[in-house]
């Protein structure tokens, strides 16, 4: 398991794709490559999300995060006040196009799964990213 | 035989962008878009080709001037980002099709 404090800032959010980076090494290229591109714009918007709505008293959230063999989870922990009901926020129209509000609609085509809890005193956005192993040897081959 | 000839100086500002366009960024790139168009250059090309990130917030900036651009009888245009990573959220919002996005700044400009 991995953990970074990540300041509730847009500088602050700049943390985040090193840290993911550091995370999907031990993969190999041709997977590493495309899930750090799926996580960092999504734990990018829900990071902004965090920045612009939590306003968390210590000014800060927490990720952490857990890889296995096909997916990587990505928790973020945040003392904010609890603003977020996925289920209320509309998703834009893509016939009218609008300047904001675009942050969860994106998150939820990168992830495989999100959830969300508040625990009483912190939002838990969970964020998981199963990896696509592309199919190789013998075993996968097409007879 | 009849012959017209109409000559047409149109104002096209193209802004090259490099590095992250994204929420620590846009402020400034709405500032810079916004006195062009207060300015009354209502046609901007924006050359993303160099640009290595794209989030929400950045796209949200080029948005709010195109819809400005477009209010006043212009447009923004796009130059398509070289790193499909950094393309990839204007096809997740659909932005794809609503921009007029090409390959190069020349194209765009000698399209108008």
């Amino acid at each position: 398991m991995s953990e970074l404090t990540v300041t509730s800032t847009y500088e602050g959010l700049r943390a985040i794709g090193p840290w993911l980076r550091e995370i999907v090494e031990p993969l190999d290229d041709d997977v590493a490559a495309p899930l750090l591109a799926r996580m960092e714009l999504a734990l990018q918007e829900l990071g902004t999300n965090t920045v612009d709505h939590a306003d968390s008293p210590d000014g800060s959230f927490v990720l952490r995060s857990t890889i296995g063999d096909d997916s990587v989870r990505i928790e973020l922990r945040d003392r904010g006040r609890s603003t977020v009901d996925v289920s209320t926020i509309p998703t834009p129209d893509a016939d009218e196009p609008q300047v904001r509000g675009y942050g969860m609609m994106i998150i939820e085509q990168l992830v495989s799964r999100l959830e969300y809890a508040h625990d009483g005193e912190h939002n838990v956005w969970t964020a998981t990213f199963e990896i696509d192993h592309p199919a190789s040897g013998p075993e996968n081959s097409e007879h | 035989m009849d012959i017209t000839t109409s000559t047409h100086n149109v104002d096209i500002v193209v802004v090259a962008m490099t590095g992250r366009l994204d929420a620590l960024e846009s402020a400034q790139v709405r500032a810079l878009l916004t006195e062009h168009i207060e300015a009354g250059s209502h046609r901007i090309v924006i050359d993303l080709s160099a640009v290595e990130f794209v989030d929400s917030a950045g796209l949200a900036a080029l948005v709010q001037a195109m819809k400005r651009s477009r209010s006043a009888g212009g447009d923004v245009r796009l130059v398509r980002p070289t790193d499909a990573n950094a393309y990839r959220v204007f096809e997740l919002t659909k932005f794809d099709q609503v921009f007029d996005i090409g390959d190069t700044a020349e194209d765009l400009v000698s399209g108008w």
